[in-house]
Formats: structure tokens, C-alpha cells, sequence
């Protein structure tokens, strides 16, 4: 089976089940206790913290829906394809703001790695290829637990039979000593929001000169790995936010270095379906298929004249300050989504759904762009996310 | 050393052995700390008792394999580093293991099960039998330490 627990979407998944007790091979932390909670914490259909059911609560979302002039929806990065279709089919004919989690983190560098500006490859070239990984702000150790076991760092590869211990060098650049700066052959401590000093530095040591910041001696080093390497790839995430505003910097310094680009971020494939449909990967209004940065879920829940926001399989008030979630208490907020959570506690009305890839199949998007198709391991009463949308939609 | 350098060092042979003897024996879970009945009953070391016991928790409380594996599972997240890193696994599994997938052989060490990696076929570990050698390719790659040989 596949996981869909982050975007490395292992597909070399065991899975057994004896009874209603389950034993998975091969999977994570992360994705095991995804596929674990089918019976744990389960969202019940109610309005207003009123148990009703699932028939009530998609008919009063149809009522909201008709009576509201200016709606949106957000979400979607942990839904497969087909949900994420129905999201913009229901929003063209609501003619709704879109909107998700890239427009919160990263969004900037999901942008410069679909449009083209930088080069881009595939996980399984990474495995036979890679001889330099850079892990630049990013710490999949946390976040995509099986990236360097997978893919990046330890595994044997076509060209590179002699593992990590010889062929494979990494380095990590971060504000703290990472679970992954653990591991990597060096690391490189670095202030947030200076990154753009270490472009710099960077800069003067491919050129033949010294550095002006750092350890000098360090970054020497680097800078001749860099050199030397055959095949390097940078792995990006959030940590480059706090230098958001010089990302073209940090983007002609990979294509100087002739490096790959691969951000280490889901909701990856919902901005590319969106970016393929409208050419822009967030904050689109559905009514004019224009793109404005007021039309982010941060500003959207800021502005006054929102009536109501469709937040799908997304725990986005966990993310955001606390004076900005509270306001999905004051609009009809409505939450479809497997589990309890922050969101489903503030929301209105809550539609439970079957969890992705372990009770209801679909196609799924890698972080690579590789698209497989996730199947469905258990059964269940609770009707997929897609489905849930499709009613909605015709009920309209 | 640590361990009896904590110990009485008065070589009673209350529980059999010398002290070297005793420590050697705790370390390979042959005998318990109980068995030394000086540090249990005699005041003036109480603070070495209390030393002893906080050295020597990874070996009484981890899961501890025959031959001096310890897997702290409370640590562990499944990430599966040691199962692709550990070089018997790459010769036993060359289509899973090796190439970065999860193990599909019976005869690996090393095996990601519920999130959490589980020894299997220890006897084949390179730190163990005949041409033994000081093996850390499982130890290296855990990002949080959760797999250590305490006996070194």
C-alpha cells in the first residue's frame, strides 16, 4: 500500500489486518499512526456541537453555500486528486476564493520550482545519482521521516553503489542543530533571515576569494564539495521564509552551482493542479480566476466581509495566530475532515470523511510531481472527501 | 571501567566473583546489581548505588537482544536510516533494503515494524561470532540515538 502520511509517499508499505488489529511494515512513525487512527479521535457530523447527521450537516452546508455572496476554500494538500478537483469544480460555481497551505509556508518556492526557473528532478534520479545533498532550512528528519533513507542519503543507487559512507556527502543549513543536522557530514549554523549572507559567502568562495562571514575554514570546504560534486540537489523548506523577499537570489545561486532544486513541503500537487489550471498556485478568486495576496487564508479570515470558509482535510488553525483562527468561531467555518481537531473545535459545522489512502482509494500527487495511485486497505462507513464535495455541489 | 570504578572494589566475593568479575557480569545481564549485598546494605554507598542504577538503566529496562543490541523504542521513529545502512541487510535484501525500500527477507537484522524498528537474526550482526569487528553502521545513521551497544 501507499502512504499518504507526508509527500514522500513510500509505496513499499506491509500492511496486516487480524481482527481490527493492524500491523504495518515499512512505515514511519508519522505514517503508521495515520493509518492507525482509523478507530481513534474520529469527527462526528454536527452543527454548532450539535450531534446531526451526515444528510443534515451537507444540506445546512448547501444553505450557507446558496445565501453567502463571498465564500472560500482552503485546504486540500493531504486530499487525493480527485478531491481536489471537485474543491475547484465547487468553487467555479460558487465562484469562491481557493486558496492553501502554500499561500502560509513556502509558497514562493513551490512557485519557482513549477514554473521552471530552476532545475528540477525526480526522487528515484536523486537515488541513483545524487552525490551532494544540501538540506537547506529544512529538516526532513521531522517532517519526511523516510526522504534520506529513501531517497537522498543512504540508500545504494544505480551510480552510486557505495552507499553513504563513500559516494554520498550532505551537508545541513539551519538555525539549530536539526534531527538532520545530526546525521549529515557537516553543518552550517545560520542566523534566520541571514541567509541571504551565506548567498553571499557562497558567492566569494566559488569565485576563488575568501569568505567576509563564518568559519571561514568551513565554508572553504563546502565550497569545494560544491564544486565538485556531479550531481547535487538542494533540498529547501520553510526555514528560507525568513528570506522570503531574496528568493531569487537563493534561486540563481542553485542554477550558478547547477544544482536541483526539490522543496521539502507538501501540498506541492494542489498548487500544481491549480498553477496548470489558472497559472498561479494559491490565493485565486474562482469568480474572475484572478490571483491577489488578499485573497490568502491569513487575510481572508482578517477581512471583514467573508461569510464563510470551506476548510477540507487541513489543520490550518494550528498554524495560524491565535487572534486570526479565533474568527473561524465568528463566520460559518465548516470543517470536512477524518479526524478531531483545532479547525473541527473552531468550525460551525463538522463533516466527518474516510482517511485518504487507508479507507477510500485515489491518485496522489509526490513531492516530486510522480503521480500513484493509492488504494483502499480498510472498510468503512464514512464517505471519501470527494463524494462529500460532489453532493454538495449538485445539492446547489 | 565506569561501572567498577562504582563498585566496592573490596573483592568480598559475596556474590561469586571478583568486583572486575561482578561488573563484567552485570554489563552481559548474567547477574543483577542485588547480587552485590555490600552496596545494598551498607550507607557509605548509597551514592555509588544511585550511580550504578542510572548507568546501568539502558541495559535493565531497554529491549535488549542476546547479544548486547539495545533499541530504546520510546526514541525510535521509524525512520528506517539503520535498516537501509546496516550492511548485512544490504547483502541479505539487495531489491529492498539496499536500495532504500523496506525489508522484503526473512534473514534481515534490522526491520521497521508499527512505526518502530525490531531486531530479528542478531547472530548474523558483524559485531558478533568468530570475525567480529567494531560495527557503528546502524548507530551512526540515528538521528536520536536510538540504538546503542552499551557493552562497547
Amino acid at each position: 500500500m501507499i502512504c499518504l502520511g507526508c509527500s514522500c509517499l513510500c509505496d513499499d508499505l506491509d500492511f496486516k489486518n487480524e481482527d481490527g488489529k493492524i500491523t504495518v511494515s515499512n512505515a514511519c512513525l508519522k505514517g503508521f499512526k495515520r493509518i492507525d487512527s482509523f478507530n481513534k479521535n474520529r469527527l462526528i457530523p454536527s452543527i454548532n456541537n450539535e450531534k446531526k447527521s451526515i444528510d443534515d450537516v451537507i444540506n445546512k452546508t448547501i444553505e450557507i453555500l446558496n445565501n453567502s455572496k463571498k465564500s472560500a476554500i482552503f485546504g486540500l494538500e493531504s486530499s487525493v486528486i480527485e478531491a481536489q478537483n471537485e474543491s475547484i469544480k465547487l468553487g467555479e460555481k460558487i465562484g469562491s476564493i481557493i486558496d492553501n497551505f502554500s499561500s502560509v509556508h513556502g509558497g514562493y518556492l513551490i512557485e519557482k520550482f513549477l514554473d521552471g526557473s530552476v532545475k528540477t528532478c525526480a526522487l528515484d534520479d536523486v537515488r541513483d545519482n545524487c552525490d551532494l545533498s544540501i538540506y537547506w532550512g529544512c529538516d526532513p528528519m521531522s517532517t519526511h521521516p523516510r526522504l534520506m533513507s529513501k531517497f537522498s542519503y543512504y540508500p545504494r543507487g544505480k551510480n552510486r553503489q557505495r552507499g553513504w559512507e563513500e559516494d554520498r556527502n550532505t551537508i545541513s543549513i539551519d538555525a539549530r542543530k536539526s534531527l538532520t543536522a545530526n546525521i549529515t557530514k557537516k553543518f552550517i549554523k545560520l542566523r534566520p533571515g541571514s541567509d541571504f549572507e551565506l548567498f553571499e559567502a557562497f558567492k566569494d568562495v566559488l569565485s576563488g576569494k575568501l569568505p567576509k562571514i563564518g568559519d571561514k575554514r568551513l565554508l572553504m570546504d563546502v565550497g569545494t564539495s560544491i564544486k565538485k560534486a556531479k550531481y547535487g540537489v538542494v533540498f529547501a523548506g520553510d526555514g528560507l521564509d525568513y528570506s522570503r523577499e531574496r528568493v531569487n537570489d537563493f534561486i540563481d545561486l542553485i542554477n550558478d552551482i547547477g544544482f536541483k532544486l526539490q522543496p521539502v513541503m507538501d501540498s506541492i500537487g494542489f498548487s500544481k493542479l491549480l498553477f496548470d489550471r489558472f497559472g498561479f498556485i494559491n490565493s485565486i478568486n474562482l469568480e474572475d480566476k484572478s490571483h491577489s495576496e488578499d485573497n490568502s487564508i491569513f487575510n481572508v479570515l482578517k477581512s471583514d466581509d467573508i461569510e464563510n470558509i470551506l476548510i477540507v482535510e487541513s489543520d490550518i488553525a494550528s498554524y495560524l495566530p491565535y487572534k486570526i483562527a479565533k474568527r473561524l468561531k465568528d463566520i460559518n467555518s465548516i470543517y470536512i475532515g477524518p479526524h478531531n481537531n483545532l479547525t473541527a473545535y473552531l468550525s460551525k459545522i463538522t463533516i466527518p470523511s474516510s482517511i485518504a489512502g487507508v479507507e477510500s482509494g485515489g491518485n496522489v500527487c509526490r513531492m516530486d510531481l510522480k503521480e500513484e495511485k493509492a488504494e483502499k486497505v480498510i472498510d468503512s462507513d464514512f464517505l471519501p472527501s470527494y463524494d462529500i464535495l460532489n453532493k454538495i455541489r449538485e445539492g446547489l | 571501567m565506569e561501572i567498577y570504578k562504582l563498585l566496592p572494589q573490596t573483592n568480598c566475593k559475596k556474590c561469586g566473583e571478583t568486583c572486575m568479575g561482578f561488573a563484567f557480569k552485570l554489563l552481559s545481564k548474567d547477574l543483577t546489581l542485588d547480587k552485590c549485598t555490600p552496596l545494598f546494605e551498607e550507607e557509605e554507598y548509597a551514592e555509588e548505588k544511585k550511580e550504578l542504577e542510572e548507568l546501568l538503566k539502558p541495559i535493565t529496562e531497554a529491549e535488549m537482544t542476546e547479544t548486547g543490541l539495545v533499541i530504546h523504542e520510546e526514541l525510535c521513529f521509524g525512520c528506517g536510516n539503520c535498516v537501509v545502512a546496516c550492511p548485512v541487510n544490504v547483502a541479505e535484501d539487495p531489491t529492498g533494503c539496499a536500495i532504500g525500500k523496506g525489508a522484503s527477507s526473512d534473514k534481515v537484522i534490522l526491520k521497521v515494524e508499527n512505526g518502530k524498528v525490531k531486531a530479528a537474526n542478531i547472530k548474523t550482526c558483524r559485531r558478533f561470532g568468530k570475525y567480529r569487528i567494531l560495527c557503528n553502521a546502524c548507530i551512526t545513521p540515528c538521528p536520536t540515538k536510538a540504538i546503542e551497544f552499551p557493552g562497547g
